[in-house]
């Protein structure tokens, strides 16, 4: 006789015996139930801690219409080394890794002009300056504070543009863990005296962010991104890369899964509370114990290049199965990037063959 | 008699006029060859062990024979001194980013560090032919090298376009100091002289004099859209500039 119950009607994917036991780690899939669809016309920005970069990326390979708020010079991407050694086109916003949720908080007030940025720069025993708020932005710093300030200025207002035409933000969430100015009570992405910047206990506090905190923070994020564009969505991720260092006084192994245990379970409690955001598990994907850290390379804290590309594949396999094929379609940016580049090409040729037919005509 | 070898984009072409109808004359002591070809055609060409060529069938074999008497191939032990007209500004790219740099509107406004600059004026230069073929030159042999630059656009386009150049004229003095750096560094070499556009000719640090404009035989300067080639009046002037300076390497 079958009893009838409520696991009976599942599918496959419900149960760990069909779903995960005797597969290979590849064979893993469908991990992703997408809430909505991405156009390859929406406009998509994305930020977060290092992992963020290989979304944009992946999305920007596909033809979706990734934005870049701040391109890198006309023609410096002839030089792809340099211009990536300058932190363009690598996130949407020139800010470097948005590592904490209360990073990604300060910068979009600071943009909204919610708050006012401190004008705290570093100044080096070499005599460059450095923005403590995204301290190796510019690979030897600035020649001055002041262009520091004004450069900072520029990526505050690329943000607030940006942000007002984004349909999609897509946000990785790294770390916990962070220094904070006590005194003038804002967040650094790195501890002062690590990458640029004095070290000065006074004011320099650790802080770890619990999962309350992050969770209020982040809403409140949204909600702010909501009034700016009432139709963005967004779309939450969890960064796989263990922590390099704790200052929690923990084992850097249980301190990574502290905090990456919270950013998960904040991601996955906001999915829930709001229609309008998803959660994509690429920290499943390469961290869960079922994937057998296949992943990972040898330090077993850097993701290798096929683990990217399976969590990037994952994501777009997911999409196409819930929403079906999208016709390709070339980035507005690229479009309007490649036709400027051609027509100064075209148009000095031109004259320059005139030129020379004048000169050397028989 | 010294042999030299003229090398460059359509700029040369007013060195080349110049040469032949006013100044072959007062220089018996040189026997120039030019080998020019327009905008991005001396890509094409073939760097072999003393020798550059122009591949058969190639718009620059086209090019080559017409402004060096049929020769398709630079022998380069065949010259007392190779003379690059012109190494370019890239005007055209420094004044779009100008634009991106001073919109009207603040708020969209974008600011590049200088450090960031330094490096898309570096790219620029680095990305200009004449790079290669100096590179190619270098790496064989030790003759001589001059390197005259570009002259600047004409007087005439600020005339007439005001509102377009006031973007790049922000920022045109920072360019400037950016450009001759980057040619110092990228132009490293023992025995290369860099060749500044004679004085003369100019009617402000980032405009020609129209006199020496090219109105490819337009009566109606309001017709000209060309400001950038030059007349032979600004060939003779350059040659000169380039002349006396191998004069004095030859005394």
């Amino acid at each position: 006789m079958t009893v009838s119950n409520p696991y009976t009607s599942l599918t496959d994917q419900a149960f760990w015996k069909t779903a995960v036991a005797n597969r290979r780690p590849r064979e893993i899939t469908g991990l992703w139930k997408p809430k909505f669809e991405i156009k390859k016309q929406d406009t998509i920005a994305t930020a977060g801690s290092c992992f963020a970069q290989h979304i944009g990326r992946a999305l920007k390979v596909r033809g979706y219409n990734w934005h870049d708020s701040e391109p890198a010079p006309l023609l410096m991407h002839l030089n792809k080394e340099k211009s990536t050694l300058f932190n363009y086109g690598i996130f949407t916003f020139r800010t470097g890794n948005i590592y904490t949720v209360a990073l990604l908080k300060q910068w979009i007030d600071w943009s909204l002009g919610k708050a006012l940025p401190p004008e705290e720069i570093w100044q080096s025993p070499e005599n460059r300056y450095y923005d403590l708020f995204r301290p190796n932005i510019e690979p030897n710093g600035f020649k001055s504070a002041e262009e520091a300030l004004k450069s900072r200025q520029s990526t505050l207002k690329a943000i607030k543009r940006s942000l007002a035409k984004t349909d999609l933000f897509i946000f990785t969430l790294g770390l916990t863990e962070a220094w904070v100015n006590s005194r003038g009570q804002y967040v650094y992405p790195m501890c002062p005296g690590t990458l640029a910047g004095n070290f000065d206990p006074s004011q320099h506090q650790f802080k770890n962010f619990g999962f309350l905190e992050v969770y209020t923070s982040l809403n409140t994020v949204l909600d702010t991104l909501k009034t700016i564009n009432p139709t963005m969505r967004f779309l939450l991720t969890v960064s796989p890369v263990p922590l390099t260092a704790t200052a929690s006084n923990e084992h850097v192994v249980t301190a990574t899964i502290h905090s990456k245990s919270i950013l998960r379970a904040v991601a996955g409690e906001l999915k829930i509370a709001r229609e309008d955001t998803d959660y994509f598990p690429s920290y499943e994907i390469i961290s869960a114990f079922p994937f057998k850290a296949v992943f990972y390379a040898e330090n077993m804290r850097n993701v290798l290049p096929q683990g990217v590309n399976f969590v990037m594949n994952s994501f777009f396999n997911c999409q196409e199965r819930a929403f079906g094929t999208q016709t390709e379609q070339i980035p507005q940016q690229a479009l309007v990037q490649s036709n400027t580049q051609t027509s100064i090409k075209k148009s000095s040729d031109e004259v320059c063959e005139d030129a020379l037919l004048e000169a050397f005509k028989k | 008699m010294k042999k030299l070898c003229f090398i460059g984009t359509s700029h040369l072409g007013s060195v080349a006029s110049a040469w032949h109808k006013r100044v072959a004359p007062l220089y018996p002591e040189f026997q120039p060859t030019f080998f020019a070809g327009p905008g991005t055609s001396l890509y094409q060409a073939e760097f072999l062990p003393d020798q550059i060529i122009a591949p058969a069938g190639s718009e620059l074999e086209e090019y080559f024979k017409l402004s060096a008497n049929e020769q398709t191939t630079i022998d380069l032990k065949g010259y007392d001194c190779f003379i690059f007209q012109s190494l370019d500004h890239h005007f055209i790219a420094i004044s779009a980013l100008c634009q991106q740099m001073a919109r009207e509107n603040e708020d969209e406004q974008i600011f590049f560090s200088e450090a960031c600059l330094e490096i898309v004026v570096d790219t620029l230069i680095e990305s200009s032919p004449i790079i290669n073929y100096v590179k190619h030159i270098r790496s064989y042999i030790e003759t001589p090298i001059i390197v005259s630059i570009t002259p600047k656009t004409s007087i005439l386009a600020l005339e007439k376009h005001p509102e377009e150049y006031v973007p790049y004229l922000k920022y045109a003095e920072l360019f400037e100091c950016l450009f001759n750096q980057s040619c110092r560094k990228l132009l490293d070499y023992p025995s290369l002289t860099i060749i500044e556009q004679p004085e003369e000719t100019l009617a402000t640090p980032y405009f020609t004099k129209l006199e020496y404009l090219n109105p490819y035989d337009k009566q109606d300067l309001a017709k000209v859209t060309d400001y950038w080639h030059k007349n032979t009046k600004y060939g003779k002037a350059a040659l000169s500039k380039i002349l006396k300076h191998i004069k004095s390497l030859h005394p």
